[in-house]
């Protein structure tokens, strides 16, 4: 069984629905044409976020979907992604990992911890914003809604555009959501179709703030126990599910009109007004999340 | 052997007097940073951010020392609990046997605490998680994976203690239990 | 694998604790099944199935309900029934239960019922001329109201495997809890007028009025917690919290509870809380060992292959999880049986708060039933009725209860209607 090559799911395996798994799926379909035996473990069959990371820093698991905190935790400098207003596109963000060399001075911190950092891979459109109360139409009507954070760095944005925020588990979000412990949430489009949510989330901004994305971590001993042809069938593979992955943000733009058919009103920002929203943001460079070198290196790797 | 098994009696008995108050402080920990939580939403409007992650690590000590807390006190629910009352030679058998599935679980967790699978102990659970921060606590996770390890330590020790009793005869002959210890909740 | 599980036997036979024998024959089937070098994992997967935000509230609702115990809110519940529904034919046996549902509202386990009612209210029964077997049956079968009325230990235990919401568990609960209770009504109802059971005479009745007084700081505990969960201004976690300061304030008023029974209850606390986590640590051995050698997946097949479909498939996992609930420790059942069969009954399309409704209905029915029942065990320990003599009398509540779990598989919503109408709990 050593042979194969485990690949831990973050989705259920939906070719249509699921951005990461458009990515694994046609890694692990390469793979497998290729000759090198791989196999899907579904989500959570092998654990958590936490333990598969555990298991790929071991060795035990080759490779493993994740969200961008799990090597966040090891070193910063991966939050330069979540930065908000500061990638165009996905075009940008790629450009910035691979031709600027970022997402090698990203694996320069976690190969030591035997983690390797293979793709970063789109989940849906860029973050927008959600709540049950009004129409966001500017920074100025964000004020008197409390939104649901995941992190500080999240609070500090909610508040630096006038707005509040609250830590809830997302177990709790509809609950939350419901009985006004939170009014809102930053996500992007297809989040409360997928969940649920669109019965009480009534308006959503497509404010367009970040990309939404996460990341394929791989074992750095098995990648670098592997030959270099199969190293090569590897690296193959994933410049073919990036591919994928890419193509498939691209037969996402019907999500807005599924949105209003759920009856949810999208406010889509003029530019005067996404200007004033980048222009709030800016205390977000300011947090100490990263540091002001480090917002820089991402600025330079843009290449702009 | 006899006064080596009452002192390594002694031994588990100290320890797990203080385990008991770790235990108790970690829920008290608990009850507090929830209890804040509430207050501080209501009563100051402003959420701290800290007090879910803290909770939760109190509650990751608290369960951790208590499971070893109930490993001592002999509470911990079984099918057979009158097999614990036989004394003698069949009983002596009877307890390594019991010792052999407390060890064959606990040497594993405590190894690999330390060491990874080449023996390295930079790489090892514990070494792994000095390179990792909490999520809003900013110290690094070392410092709640540990009760995991320091847990079984404890429960391997207080397995010796009563092995080495029960070997010396000073185990003290317990009435039967009349009906199997009640289920948890 | 077979000398695994002879291994396992020879554990269990030996008087090992449950969690110690799970640990130990996971341990050893990683071995044996040359997966022994996932065990460098093991520390982290231990630590990741603890470190669980909806375990939180488990602790904190024991501690509520351990110092409820010893705070004298029981008395005050006792009067409250007795001042409601004394005057009835077999007016004792319905205190009890309704006791027992006011009770539930506050303490999230059916031991801890079962202990505190055998105290009180089983002495006052039989002096009124119940019998002793009598008034400990009614005071088992009763006490599972407990943990289907939240808050439920049981229940956020579920919603932790499962990433359920337990908020949406949690209003799931009531409505069954209160048809349990009705259906035990209308059978202690029936064996009063059979039995010729007295009424409490007029001049022992507790005078309504000051009655009610007293007991609202009692009847308070219920309304905080459950109106905290239900409108949203607290998580369970959180009403956990208020609810141990909650009790500890209604401890004080009611008997002026010592510092020395807070410690004590706090020791309690840990080491209960302890005994359930070393079992989810060794189940989570086990369970990184099952998704290895793609367990789930295998049961799915079969499944598939028997042709049970959903409704077999349901019927199956009720059988399953009743006897479950009659030989293991509730956590045991839970942590071993959840993850292995719940995802199919999802992929079947069964909705997961009605799954956790169901299956912690069963394991209840377990804690009345021999031979290892948890509540029986409690009444007979401390009423000195024999356990099987007990678990006899107990049957007639047990089949009806069995009745009102049919009622509730069959009928998903007397479940699902209270947290669908807050919202929770709907879509995929
Ligand atoms: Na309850
Ligand atoms: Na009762």
């Amino acid at each position: 069984a050593s042979a194969q090559i485990k690949i831990a799911l973050d989705s259920p395996p939906d070719l249509n629905g699921s951005g990461t798994y458009v990515w694994a799926h046609t890694f692990s379909s390469y793979l497998n044409e290729h000759g090198m035996a791989s196999e899907e473990f579904q989500r959570g069959a092998l654990g958590g976020d936490d333990e598969l990371f555990d298991q790929v820093s071991q060795g035990l698991l080759e490779v493993s979907m994740s969200p961008l905190n799990i090597v966040g935790s090891i070193d910063k400098l991966i939050y330069g992604l979540r930065l908000p207003y500061f990638f165009a596109d996905m075009e940008e963000v790629d450009r910035a990992l691979n031709a600027g060399g970022m997402l090698a001075r990203i694996n320069a911190a976690t190969a030591p911890e035997g983690v390797r950092v293979i793709a970063v891979n789109t989940v849906g459109q860029a973050t927008g914003i959600f709540n049950t109360k009004k129409p966001v139409n500017s920074v100025a009507d964000m004020a008197g809604l409390r939104m649901r954070a995941l992190d500080e760095s999240q609070i500090e944005l909610y508040e630096a555009w006038g707005a509040a925020g609250t830590i809830v588990s997302w177990a709790e979000v509809p609950n939350a959501l419901q009985t006004g412990v939170a009014d809102g949430y930053m996500n992007p489009a297809f989040v409360p179709l997928l969940f649920g949510h669109t019965d009480f989330l009534k308006h959503f901004t497509d404010a367009r703030v970040a990309p939404s994305l996460r990341i394929t971590i791989v074992s750095e001993d098995w990648y670098q126990g592997l030959s270099d042809a199969d190293r090569a069938t590897v690296d193959a593979a994933a410049a073919a599910a990036t591919a994928a992955n890419r193509a498939w943000l691209g037969t996402q733009d019907a999500v807005l009109g599924k949105l209003e058919e759920a009856g949810v009103a999208v406010v889509k920002l003029d530019q005067a007004a996404r200007n004033e929203f980048r222009a709030a943001s800016a205390p977000a460079y300011e947090s100490g999340l990263l540091s002001q070198d480090q917002i820089a290196a991402w600025e330079a790797a843009k290449g702009n | 052997m006899k006064p080596m098994a009452r002192i390594l009696d002694r031994l588990s008995a100290t320890l797990n007097s203080i385990a008991l108050w770790g235990a108790v402080l970690a829920v008290l920990a608990m009850v507090f940073a929830a209890g804040w939580q509430v207050l501080a939403r209501y009563v100051l409007n402003a959420p701290p951010i800290w007090t879910e992650e803290l909770a939760r690590r109190a509650m990751v000590w608290a369960g951790m020392l208590g499971a070893s807390c109930a490993f001592r006190a002999a509470s911990d629910p079984t099918l057979f609990p009158n097999m614990q009352t036989i004394r003698g030679t069949p009983g002596m058998a009877l307890a390594l046997i019991r010792a052999a599935g407390v060890i064959a679980f606990a040497a594993p967790v405590i190894w690999y605490s330390l060491f990874n699978a080449r023996m390295d102990m930079a790489r090892g659970f514990l070494g792994r998680s000095l390179g990792r921060q909490a999520e809003m606590l900013d110290i690094p996770m070392i410092w709640f994976t540990g009760a995991v390890p320091l847990a079984f330590a404890l429960i391997l020790i207080h397995l010796a203690a009563r092995l080495m009793m029960q070997a010396t005869g000073q185990l003290p002959v317990s009435r039967p239990v009349s009906q199997p210890s009640p289920k948890t909740p | 694998m077979v000398w695994v599980g002879l291994a396992a036997a020879a554990f269990l036979a030996s008087g090992l604790a449950i969690a110690y024998v799970i640990g130990g024959a996971a341990v050893l089937a990683f071995i044996v099944t040359d997966n022994s070098r996932y065990l460098a994992i093991l520390p982290q997967q231990i630590f990741s199935k603890i470190d669980v935000f909806a375990l939180m509230a488990m602790p904190l609702f024991i501690l509520a309900g351990e110092l409820m115990n010893r705070g004298g809110i029981t008395g005050a519940l006792i009067n409250l029934s007795m001042a409601l529904v004394g005057r009835v034919r077999g007016g004792l046996g319905h205190v009890n239960i309704l006791t027992s549902v006011f009770f539930a509202g506050i303490s999230g386990s059916a031991v801890a019922d079962a202990a505190a009612l055998s105290n009180t209210l089983v002495p006052e029964m039989t002096r009124r001329g119940y019998s002793l077997t009598y008034a400990s049956a009614v005071t088992a079968a009763s006490s599972i109201i407990g943990p289907i009325v939240p808050p439920s230990i049981i229940l956020i235990f579920y919603g932790a495997l499962m990433g359920t919401s337990v908020t949406a568990l949690f209003l799931a609960g009531i409505i069954p809890g209160l048809v349990l209770a009705a259906a035990l009504l209308v059978v202690n109802g029936a064996f009063a007028v059979r039995q010729n059971h007295p009424r409490v005479e007029k001049e022992d009745m507790p005078p309504i009025l000051p009655t009610l007084i007293h007991s609202l700081p009692a009847m308070s505990l219920p309304i905080i917690i459950l109106g905290g969960i239900v409108f949203g201004w607290m998580t369970p976690t959180e009403a956990a919290a208020v609810a141990v300061f909650a009790a500890l304030g209604a401890g004080w008023f009611y008997a002026g509870i010592s510092g020395g029974e807070v410690l004590e209850a706090l020791r309690r606390t840990a080491i209960l809380s302890g005994s359930i986590f070393i079992i989810i640590c060794a189940v989570s051995a086990l369970g990184h060992l099952g998704a290895l050698e793609r367990v789930p997946e295998a049961i799915s097949d079969m499944v598939a292959r028997l042709g049970l479909g959903p409704a077999g498939y349901m019927l199956a996992m009720n059988v399953i999880f009743l006897l479950a609930g009659m030989v293991l420790d509730i956590p045991v059942a839970l942590a071993l049986l959840v993850p292995l069969l719940a995802p199919v009954a999802l992929a079947q399309g069964a909705d997961p708060v009605h799954l956790g409704i169901v299956l912690c209905f069963n394991l209840c029915i377990g804690l009345v039933s021999p031979p290892m029942g948890g509540c029986l065990l409690v009444v007979s320990t401390v009423t000195g009725v024999s356990y099987w003599k007990l678990a006899r009398a107990v049957l007639p509540f047990v089949l009806t209860q069995i009745a009102v779990l049919a009622l509730l598989v069959k009928l998903p919503g007397l479940s699902l209607w209270l947290p669908h109408a807050f919202g929770l709990g709907i879509g995929p």
